[in-house]
This record gives structure tokens, C-alpha cells and sequence, in this order.
């Protein structure tokens, strides 16, 4: 895709910038020079034009964040965090994202580490956390299973203790970045006798296991990023445990809810609006005047995000509960994101559609990047807990009051 | 005019007898070998030439209808140009009329050089220069149709494969049909068949050209009931908590939204054949409406569907996904959505003009 200079126009001044004080504009200055001088070219032209990010690539980037103690931007210092408000943590991913950088695998930084520096053992925190901060170590999350997707506490793959032994049998589904990960954090089921959220733990699984076998899983985007994940009979020692026993739904609803901002991916969405739109006007000249409506609309609309997230982090800096405009975070987010997609589509054309073919405009593969990207977007209103989900959530939230 | 799509029972024999065929081969390849000699025994490029030209005599809802069922089953094979265009020009072209022998056996295949991307020019010593928009089955077609110049000195023309300065560039399409685009580089028109000259050159390649949207739209229309159906069985089928999704509101309200949209676009389709086969003057108006809805509201109902299919629906091997790459290219073919709104809501000037 276009190797040409972002345009600037909306990154540079926003409304956003009023919600910044001194030293945060201070802060977003040092670490975009940081990130500038620290990010390889091969990143950023990688980060440019693909969609599913392979193992080397996160692991580089990891690598080089980490030299500079940055790779777990929103952990707590003690566990190797930088120690930075959310509000600095919102500048830092804006400027990644500018800087097109690749996106770090979100299970081990996002998911399994929170959930180990919360929950885990000290043994499974000196074990685990330093590979995750490092990027040597990738994870991935074996939640859902062919049958259980919204009603996730239906799961039926099974934990049974065996003397000092856990005994693992069951089918994951879906298991992103399955097929590179060295583990898998699992939740199964370790007791039939009560409801079924009462009786799910959280495992470490490491993905050699005997007994695990891996299934591609090929997308709408004709792309391998998913996994089917078969258990049999896989054997983890007692220490594999995560927490207590019994209390894996309590720990990973803890999690859902500590992840809210991230979800709304506001600044890849930024990002890729600010590249197009200026992709737009370097080859027409201008906004056509049968979109620039559209682009009006999602502009407006990208502000209104941006200013929400900060709303909803600000609230959490000032230990305000921000309540259910925490929770649209991820609908609105996701709906803005195919938005942002089905607009690209619309102006690249047929471009977007076929492959393969000399262009008018040199086929630099900008048309079969947006189309891959736009067909697998139409899971982001479907993982990480669907929007009709999230929307039922979002109105009990509202009727609380 | 036909106020229903399965009015006469000939039109439901003959939807009863395309749909068995279409999901027969509904995982063929289009360039298999000897995929199209199927499609030749089947009658389908003789379904709309008059009977005495030993065709089917089909009129367009029927040959319309044809076209829907190889949308539904995703036929990668482009039939809409054969069984459309070449019985409504053998009628005017004798040209044209010649080659309806080869046209049933199979041997001869046409496709239209629409003008999206630049439109050809025509020199003075009468040789051809342009490139056409993205075409779909033109990688195989023996015989292409294109417009040369609008206006007075307008040329609509016939090249058969081979000519020089012709050059055809295959291009793989997201939803694994293949078109093309078609090239001519100074190919000189003595080695083409002129069909008709300035007017009715003109008049032609409009016409020609709201029939393949016409095509398009039909088999877009099957496509997308296939995706309604198949979701809606779904969702009564898939339990989560304890019950069918089809018993959430949220899935109920999706499911009755996107049926509106199915009849909505069962009607614009409805009034685009029947203005198109009466040749009346709102042809370009209905095409147009179809056309707009075809690629927007349609794209979009099917993206609801796979939204309360869940996680399913984005697999490479389920058909709702396969569903929505199909109509996601046919949306950017024939230039988008610009010509419908021009159409349709630009200058009062724009309003009546034939489609290009
Ligand atoms: C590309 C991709 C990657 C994924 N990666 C992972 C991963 O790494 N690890 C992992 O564990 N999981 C992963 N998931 C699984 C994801 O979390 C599930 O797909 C999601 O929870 C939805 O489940 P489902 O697909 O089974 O849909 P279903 O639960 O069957 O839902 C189908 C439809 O019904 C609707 N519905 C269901 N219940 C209700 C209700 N009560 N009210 C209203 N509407 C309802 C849903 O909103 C949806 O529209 C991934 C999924 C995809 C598609």
C-alpha cells in the first residue's frame, strides 16, 4: 500500500487536544520521537499493508518496546509496567498507531498476564510474565468451543483431577494465533455438580502437549489466523492451575471488564481512516463529492469515540465508576471500524475486488489489503462478546442506574 | 407486464428444473474443462433465442429467473452475457444471427467491453484505442461487443478473439469468479464486424449494458435469498442458553429487518425486467433503483445475516460468507453506485438519459 507520508491534518489538531493538559502534550512529543527512532522501516511497511500480523513480527517489535520497559504499557510497575496514567497510555497507543506500528499479540500483554499478575501463583508469575514482557512467549485464549460461544459457561471441555495430575478432554473453537503459540490459557470445566459458571478453572495448557492437535480454521478472508484446538487426554501437572479452583468465570469476567477501552480500537480505526482518506485525495485531487458525506460522517463519528474513551479514562484515573458508557465503548467502536471498511471498499472499487491485475494506478496491493481486512471485520461485531450481547449488557447497565 | 416472479407454471417448471442444475454443479469450477459443455446441453445459451433458431424461446423473467438460480447455487460461471445479450442482438444484428449456431454448441461466447474505465476512442483511419471496466467471464469469451465513440461518429463493434491490438487480462475476482479487462490498442476496425453506426450504436450499447446489470442483479437476488434461507433456518436451529437464537428479540428484529429488504429487492427487480422487456421509457430508472439496491442494501442485509450467524458465518467453507464476497464484488463492478445516483438524484438533465 502507499508508502507516501501520512497526511497530518487530523492527527495533529483534534478536538481531543483540549482534554490534554501541558505535560501530557509534553509526554505525546517524547514518545512519538521515542517510538520514531525505535521503529524499524520493515515494521511499518509490514504493519501498512497486512492484516494478520505473523509471530516475527510481534516478537520483533516486542523485542525493541521491551528494551525501552514499554511492551506492557498498561501493566503496573511491579510487574514491569512503565507505571503511566491512562491517560498517557492513551497518547502512547495513539502514537504507535501513527507510527504504524505493529499491534503486540493481544493474549499475552491483554489478557493472560493481567490475569496471572492478578490471580497467578508466584511461581507462575516469575515463570510466565517475563516471556509475555519480552515477547519471547506467545499465548492464546481457549474460551469458546463450538457450542458454546455467547453462552460461553456451557462449555463442556473437561477438567479431572488424577492424583496430583489435571486430565484435559474437550474442543476448543476458534483459537486465534493457536497454531503459534507456546500456550494456551484455558478455561474448562472441573465441576458438574454445580451451575455451570460455578464450575469453570482457568488452566496454563502448553500447546506441545501430548494429546493436543491443532486445526486450521481458513476465514472469509481466505486467511489461516484461527485454530480448532482438540484436547485428549492432555496431562497438566497440579501447578498448571490458575487461582482457586471453581473460580475461572469469576477471573475471566474480571478481565472482560478491565479491557473495556482497548476494545474499541480507536486508534487503529484513526489510523486507517487518516491513510485512506489521504490515499483519496492524493489520487482524485479531493473528497468526490458522492462521499464526502460519508467522510463527514465517520470523522465526526471518530471524535466522538476518541473524546468517550478519554471520557471513560479519565473517570477511571479520578476513580469515578464511568458505568454503561464503558460499555458501548466496544459496540460503537466496532461498528466504526466496519464503517471505515465498507467506505474503503466503496471508493477503491474494483480494485478492491480483483487481484492480479496491472492498474491504472500501479497495483501496489492497497485494494486486496482493504478487502481482506473488510471481509474479516465482519467479526468484530461477533468476538469478544457479540454487539447484540454487549447491547443487552450496555441496557441493564443504563436500567441500574 | 408480470406482477409475480412465478406467474405462469412454465416459469416455475423451469425455476424447478435451473435450481436441480445449479446445485449440481454449485462447486464446479468455472474453468474446468468442459464445465460449459453442461451448461450448452442444459440449453442455457439458447434459453432466450426464438424457438425457430432452435433456442428455448424463454422470455427475459425466464431467462432472468435462470440467472437467479445460478446465483443462489454461486455458479462461478458467467452465463448472463450469452443467455441475454446475443438473442436480443441476433434480432437486429444479422452479423450476430450467424453465429447463434455456434452460440448453442457452445463454440462461441460473448461478452460486453463496458465503457467504466476509459471508454474507447476511435481515429480517424477508424482504429480503436481504450480499456474497458472489469468484465465478468470476458476471459473467456470468443467474441466481445464494445461501444467505439459516442455520438454521431459512434461505432458499436464485434472482435473476435485474435484480432490484433485485442488483448484480454484475466483477473481472479474476491469471490473466485474471474473476469477481465479488456484492452484494444489501435485495433483497427476492418477486422471487426461494425453491428450498427452513431444512434442506434449508442442506443444498443445501453441497452446491452442495463441487461447485464440486469443479469447481475438477478443472480445477486438469488444469492441473496440463499443467504436469508439458509439463516433463517439457522437461527432456529442454534441453540445458546438453552434456546434457538430465533427466540431473541435482537434475532427476530435482524431476520424480519433483512426480509424487508429481500421483498424490497424482489420488487425493484420485478419492475426492471418487465420495464426492460417492454422496452418502455423508465428502463433506465428501474435499472437504476435495482441496480443502487443491488449493491448497497444488499451487501449490507447479508452482512446483518452473518452477524446473527455468529462466528460460523466468517468460516472460508460456509456459504453465507462466500455469499457476501460474491455481492461484495458485483458492487464494485459496472462502476459501483456513482451511475445509479447520478441517475437518480442528479441535474434534472441527467434524469432521462440512457444509462452511460
Ligand atoms: C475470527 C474469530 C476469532 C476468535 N478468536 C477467539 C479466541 O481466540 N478465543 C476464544 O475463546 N474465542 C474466540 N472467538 C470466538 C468468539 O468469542 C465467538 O464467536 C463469540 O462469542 C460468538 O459466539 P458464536 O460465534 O458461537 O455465536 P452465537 O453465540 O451462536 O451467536 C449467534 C448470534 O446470535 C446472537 N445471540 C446469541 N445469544 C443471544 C442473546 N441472548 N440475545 C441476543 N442475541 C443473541 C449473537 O449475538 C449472534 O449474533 C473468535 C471468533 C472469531 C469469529
Amino acid at each position: 500500500m502507499a508508502s507516501s507520508a501520512p497526511d497530518e491534518h487530523s492527527q495533529d489538531i483534534t478536538p481531543m487536544d483540549d482534554f490534554f493538559t501541558a505535560e501530557e502534550r509534553a509526554f505525546r512529543e517524547i514518545v512519538r520521537a521515542e517510538i520514531a527512532a525505535m521503529l524499524p522501516e520493515h515494521l511499518a511497511r509490514h504493519t501498512r499493508s497486512h492484516l494478520h500480523m505473523p509471530r516475527e513480527v510481534m516478537a520483533e517489535w516486542n523485542r525493541i518496546l521491551h528494551s525501552r520497559g514499554w511492551s506492557a504499557h498498561h501493566w503496573p510497575k511491579e510487574f514491569g509496567g512503565p507505571g503511566w496514567t491512562p491517560i498517557q497510555r492513551f497518547i502512547f497507543e495513539s502514537e504507535l498507531a501513527r507510527a504504524d506500528a505493529p499491534p503486540l499479540s493481544v493474549f499475552g500483554i491483554y489478557l493472560v498476564g493481567p490475569t496471572i499478575f492478578s490471580f497467578g501463583s508466584p511461581e507462575q508469575k516469575a515463570r510466565y510474565l517475563p516471556g509475555i514482557l519480552s515477547g519471547e512467549e506467545f499465548w492464546c485464549q481457549g474460551y469458546s468451543e463450538p457450542d458454546a460461544g455467547s453462552d460461553l459457561a456451557r462449555l463442556r471441555t473437561t477438567a479431572r483431577r488424577s492424583g496430583d495430575k489435571w486430565i484435559v478432554n474437550g474442543q476448543k473453537a476458534w483459537t486465534s494465533e493457536g497454531h503459534f503459540a507456546d500456550h494456551m490459557i484455558l478455561l474448562a470445566r472441573t465441576n458438574m455438580e454445580v451451575k455451570p459458571q460455578a464450575g469453570l478453572s482457568l488452566f496454563v495448557v502448553p500447546m506441545d502437549a501430548p494429546g493436543i492437535t491443532i486445526q486450521p480454521v481458513i476465514t472469509i478472508d481466505g486467511a489461516h489466523s484461527v485454530n480448532s484446538v482438540f484436547l485428549d487426554d492432555v496431562t497438566l501437572d497440579a501447578s498448571a492451575l490458575i487461582g482457586e479452583v471453581d473460580q475461572g468465570w469469576t477471573y475471566a469476567k474480571f478481565l472482560l471488564n478491565n479491557e473495556r477501552t482497548n476494545n474499541a480500537q480507536i486508534h487503529k480505526s484513526r489510523r486507517e481512516f487518516d491513510l485512506l482518506r489521504a490515499r483519496i485525495e492524493t489520487e482524485k485531487g479531493e473528497i468526490p463529492a458522492a462521499w464526502r458525506e460519508r467522510v463527514a460522517r465517520i470523522e465526526t463519528d471518530l471524535a466522538a469515540l476518541e473524546i468517550t474513551v478519554l471520557r471513560v479514562l479519565a473517570d477511571e484515573t479520578d476513580g469515578r465508576e464511568p458505568g454503561a458508557k464503558a460499555a458501548i465503548l466496544k459496540v460503537i467502536g466496532s461498528q466504526l471500524q466496519q464503517a471505515i471498511s465498507e467506505l474503503a471498499m466503496e471508493v477503491l472499487g474494483e480494485e478492491a475486488v480483483a487481484t492480479g491485475l496491472p492498474l491504472a494506478n500501479d497495483n501496489d496491493g492497497y485494494g486486496a489489503y482493504w478487502a481482506e481486512k473488510h471481509l474479516f471485520r465482519r467479526v468484530v461485531t461477533i468476538y469478544a462478546g457479540t454487539n447484540e450481547i454487549q447491547k443487552t449488557i450496555i441496557a441493564k447497565t443504563v436500567f441500574k442506574g | 407486464m408480470r406482477r409475480s416472479h412465478d406467474q405462469s407454471e412454465t416459469d416455475s417448471l423451469l425455476r424447478a428444473s435451473a435450481r436441480e442444475f445449479a446445485r449440481e454443479r454449485e462447486d464446479a469450477r468455472p474453468d474446468t474443462a468442459g464445465n460449459w459443455r453442461a451448461f450448452v446441453e442444459a440449453g442455457w445459451p439458447g434459453m432466450g433465442l426464438d424457438e425457430a433458431s432452435g433456442g428455448l424461446g424463454a422470455d427475459l423473467h425466464q431467462c432472468c429467473l435462470v440467472l437467479q438460480e445460478a446465483g443462489r447455487a454461486l455458479l462461478t460461471e458467467s452465463a448472463a452475457a450469452d443467455i441475454l445479450l446475443a438473442p436480443r442482438l441476433a434480432q437486429r444484428a444479422p452479423a450476430i444471427a450467424a453465429l447463434m449456431p455456434a452460440l448453442l454448441d457452445g463454440k462461441a461466447r460473448f461478452a460486453l467491453a463496458g465503457a467504466a474505465e476509459t471508454g474507447f476512442s476511435l481515429s480517424a483511419d477508424g482504429r480503436v484505442t481504450g480499456r474497458s471496466a472489469l468484465v465478468p467471464g470476458a476471459d473467456r469469451a470468443t467474441h466481445l461487443l464494445f461501444l467505439a465513440e459516442a455520438g454521431e461518429g459512434a461505432r458499436f463493434c464485434l472482435a473476435e478473439r485474435g484480432t490484433g491490438g485485442l488483448h484480454i487480462h484475466p483477473a481472479p475476482l474476491l469471490d473466485g469468479r474471474t473476469a477481465a479487462r479488456i484492452d484494444l490498442d489501435a485495433a483497427d476496425t476492418d477486422e471487426m464486424t461494425v453491428l450498427c453506426t452513431g444512434k442506434e450504436a449508442c442506443g444498443i450499447a445501453a441497452e446491452l449494458e442495463a441487461l447485464l446489470l440486469c443479469g447481475a442483479a438477478s443472480e445477486g437476488l438469488g444469492a441473496f435469498e440463499a443467504a436469508f434461507e439458509m439463516t433463517a433456518d439457522y437461527v432456529q436451529t442454534r441453540q445458546q442458553f438453552k434456546q434457538p437464537l430465533a427466540s431473541f428479540q435482537a434475532v427476530e428484529h435482524t431476520i424480519a429487518d433483512v426480509y424487508c429488504e429481500l421483498e424490497k429487492f424482489r420488487s425493484l427487480h420485478m419492475a426492471m425486467v418487465s420495464a426492460l422487456s417492454e422496452g418502455g421509457t423508465s428502463s433506465s430508472m428501474a435499472v437504476a433503483h435495482a441496480r443502487l439496491f443491488h449493491a448497497s442494501n444488499v451487501v449490507q442485509a447479508v452482512g446483518r445475516l452473518i452477524q446473527i450467524t455468529g462466528g460460523i458465518a466468517v468460516t472460508e467453507e460456509y456459504k453465507l460468507g462466500r455469499i457476501y464476497r460474491r455481492l461484495q464484488s458485483d458492487a464494485a463492478l459496472f462502476g459501483g453506485v456513482r451511475r445509479p445516483i447520478e441517475i437518480l438524484a442528479g441535474t434534472p438533465m441527467a434524469k432521462p438519459a440512457p444509462l452511460h
